[in-house]
């Protein structure tokens, strides 16, 4: 078993995390592949999730590799004019939420759903566990080279839709969401602003050596089961990195975690955040939080975040 | 909490649920998975049979060392996901516990003839009791209990059903060989909030059925199971909205408000557990034990 890392204070942690040389040029040309596929979107209204005050529509959008993705899309019944959007991005393990909340107060809204998830996986279906561990050795067929570019594209259907203004989108989310956050504001520009709660995946070997639990205990397994395959795993690991994305996240950021998070240590949050270029920048770090990451103190500043960045 | 009026009926509708399950072979399956298998214990993907029949899925893990030891079952919950442990337990738990996580029908690896959708399980037959998923389900909860306590590695004096939602109650109603329940009962016969917004939308879009669905619901509630639960229980949530749940539940019964901390949460709980089933520290994750 790998001992565990001695503990310091997180914000003064020092990651084991190298950026490949190559780790831009990486990305341009995924993004430049995926830029060729037409996105072929479908939208139907959902009547039995609609409301008299939210329309929610189940989207279909093509993505790498020919894989179907699905998202639950969000807008004000009474509506005119573009609106502001924000993307929700999901977890590891729980299902996507309807963003009926906020298309409420005015956004339009967009739950995404990441191949492998229900309503994404009859094409590509790892499972739970074994989703982060998928080709694991291999970043060019790796699980979340395509989770990556799906998130993206997220962006690209909002853009497709009459209803948004293009100027004004957001992303937020937790967890894995979190993650997911800050690598689509580091890869789509058109990214204003962004809120990411305990992000992961954030310093997968970091984690991999301070935690004792899933999801990154996964990896842990795999090494446990294959320690010679160890090198090509990290090598992998670091195209995926969320803390490799953060220079390229250049918009208006708020990160969040929990000091006790037992499932993305603090110190990679700290880290990840850390490492974000934006000047626009603010952690809030939550003593006494776990996984949760003090979203209930902090909701209403993440309101006002969107409000003046998106609808002002 | 609102609760419903008890059916008059409720215990011939449940009895006959026990009946399909006696008449129904476990037909139950192992297959050793080394890549979550650790020095401290071996990890198995086991297939068994519920009423229907319906063939489900679990994760079994059982610590190395002299048995029996003390058992978790997390039966189905509502998510299309079946984890081997709950994201962010302590991995060591499996050196201390048998734990076994199962999917009900319509779970991942559960999910042939039927695919449940999230959402839409929760409404999923819920016109009629005869056709509810969740008599289903609870029957699932019960076969896992049986699958559990058949197992020669477990200590049957320490057996625990865990999940946030009511289920744990109902499977210890229906399997008094359960010893502890930790549950937490919330909306309707108490699932989670995005099972009320299911209901709501439901009852939205087909107004007229509300009486059925009421009827339907009755059957579930936890108050009704409670004085069979004999179990020592945990209930999550607000002390003077699970009272009365809290009253009728014939076993010994603690109640913890819930707090927006995960963090404080979840060391109350593995404390609560260690405490209960007869051991001075609890395993945390590392992450919470600076």
């Amino acid at each position: 078993m790998m001992e565990p890392l001695e503990r310091q204070r997180p914000d003064q942690y020092r990651t084991v995390v190298k950026r490949p040389s190559d780790f831009d040029a990486f990305w341009d040309d995924l993004l430049s592949q995926a830029a060729l596929i037409p996105l072929n979107p479908s939208v139907e209204r959902v009547s039995l999730r609609s409301t008299p005050e939210v329309d929610v529509y189940l989207v279909h959008y093509d993505s790498l590799g020919g894989v179907r993705i699905a998202g639950w899309y969000c807008l004000p019944h009474e509506r005119s004019g573009k609106l502001p959007a924000i993307v929700y991005m999901p977890g590891y393990v729980g299902e996507p939420s309807i963003p009926r909340e906020n298309a409420r107060n005015g956004y339009a809204t967009f739950g995404f759903i990441h191949r492998g998830k229900l309503r994404s996986n009859g094409q590509f279906n790892p499972g739970y566990p074994g989703l982060l561990t998928h080709n694991i050795v291999d970043r060019q067929t790796y699980s979340y080279r395509g989770i990556y570019i799906d998130a993206a594209r997220a962006i690209d259907f909002l853009l497709s839709c009459d209803d948004v203004d293009h100027t004004r989108i957001g992303v937020t989310g937790g967890s894995q969401g979190g993650g997911l956050t800050i690598t689509t504001a580091a890869l789509r520009p058109e990214v204003r602003a962004a809120v990411a709660a305990a992000p992961f995946p954030c310093g997968f070997m970091d984690a991999v050596a301070l935690g004792n639990t899933y999801p990154y205990q996964e990896i842990r397994d795999y090494l446990h089961l294959y320690p010679e395959r160890r090198t090509a795993v990290e090598q992998t690991l670091a195209y995926f990195d969320g803390i490799n994305f953060a220079p390229r996240v250049t918009c208006p950021i708020i990160v969040h975690i929990g000091l006790q998070d037992n499932v993305c240590p603090a110190e990679t949050g700290f880290t990840a955040f850390q490492a974000i270029s934006s000047e626009h920048k603010q952690i809030y770090p939550y003593e006494g939080h776990g996984h949760d990451a003090g979203r209930v103190e902090l909701r209403e500043t993440v309101d006002a975040f969107f409000r003046t960045h998106l609808q002002a | 909490m609102p609760h419903r009026s008890r059916p008059q009926d409720f215990d011939d509708y449940w009895r006959r649920v026990r009946r399909e399950l006696d008449e129904t072979a476990i037909a139950s399956e192992q297959e050793h998975v080394p890549i979550r298998s650790t020095e401290f214990c071996d990890c198995y993907l086991v297939r068994f049979t519920s009423i229907g029949p319906y063939r489900l899925f679990g994760y079994l893990s059982i610590p190395h060392g002299d048995g029996p030891f003390p058992a978790i079952l997390a039966g189905p919950r509502y998510r299309s996901v079946v984890e081997l442990l709950f994201q962010g337990e302590a991995n060591e738990k499996r050196s201390r516990f048998v734990m076994f996580s199962t999917a009900g029908r319509g779970q991942r690896h559960a999910d042939e003839p039927f695919a449940a959708e999230y959402p839409g399980l929760v409404t999923e037959g819920i016109d009629s009791p005869e056709s509810y998923i969740y008599r289903g389900i609870v029957a699932d909860w019960a076969r896992a209990a049986d699958y559990l306590l058949a197992r020669p590695e477990v200590d049957r004096g320490r057996v625990t059903a865990v999940s946030r939602d009511s289920l744990p109650i109902v499977a210890a109603a229906l399997r008094p060989e359960l010893t502890h329940v930790v549950a937490q009962p919330g909306s309707f016969f108490q699932v989670t909030d995005k099972a009320s917004g299911e209901l709501d939308d439901y009852l939205r879009m087909f107004p007229d059925k509300r009486d059925l669905v009421e009827r339907t619901l009755s059957y579930f509630d936890p108050l009704h199971f409670a004085p069979a639960v004999r179990a020592r229980t945990l209930l999550w949530g607000d002390p003077a909205t699970l009272g009365p749940l809290s009253g009728s539940i014939a076993g010994e019964t603690d109640i913890q408000p819930t707090d927006p901390s995960q963090y404080k949460e979840g060391v109350f709980e593995e404390c609560w557990l260690s405490e209960q089933l007869g051991f001075a520290e609890p395993i945390l994750p590392r992450c919470w034990q600076r």
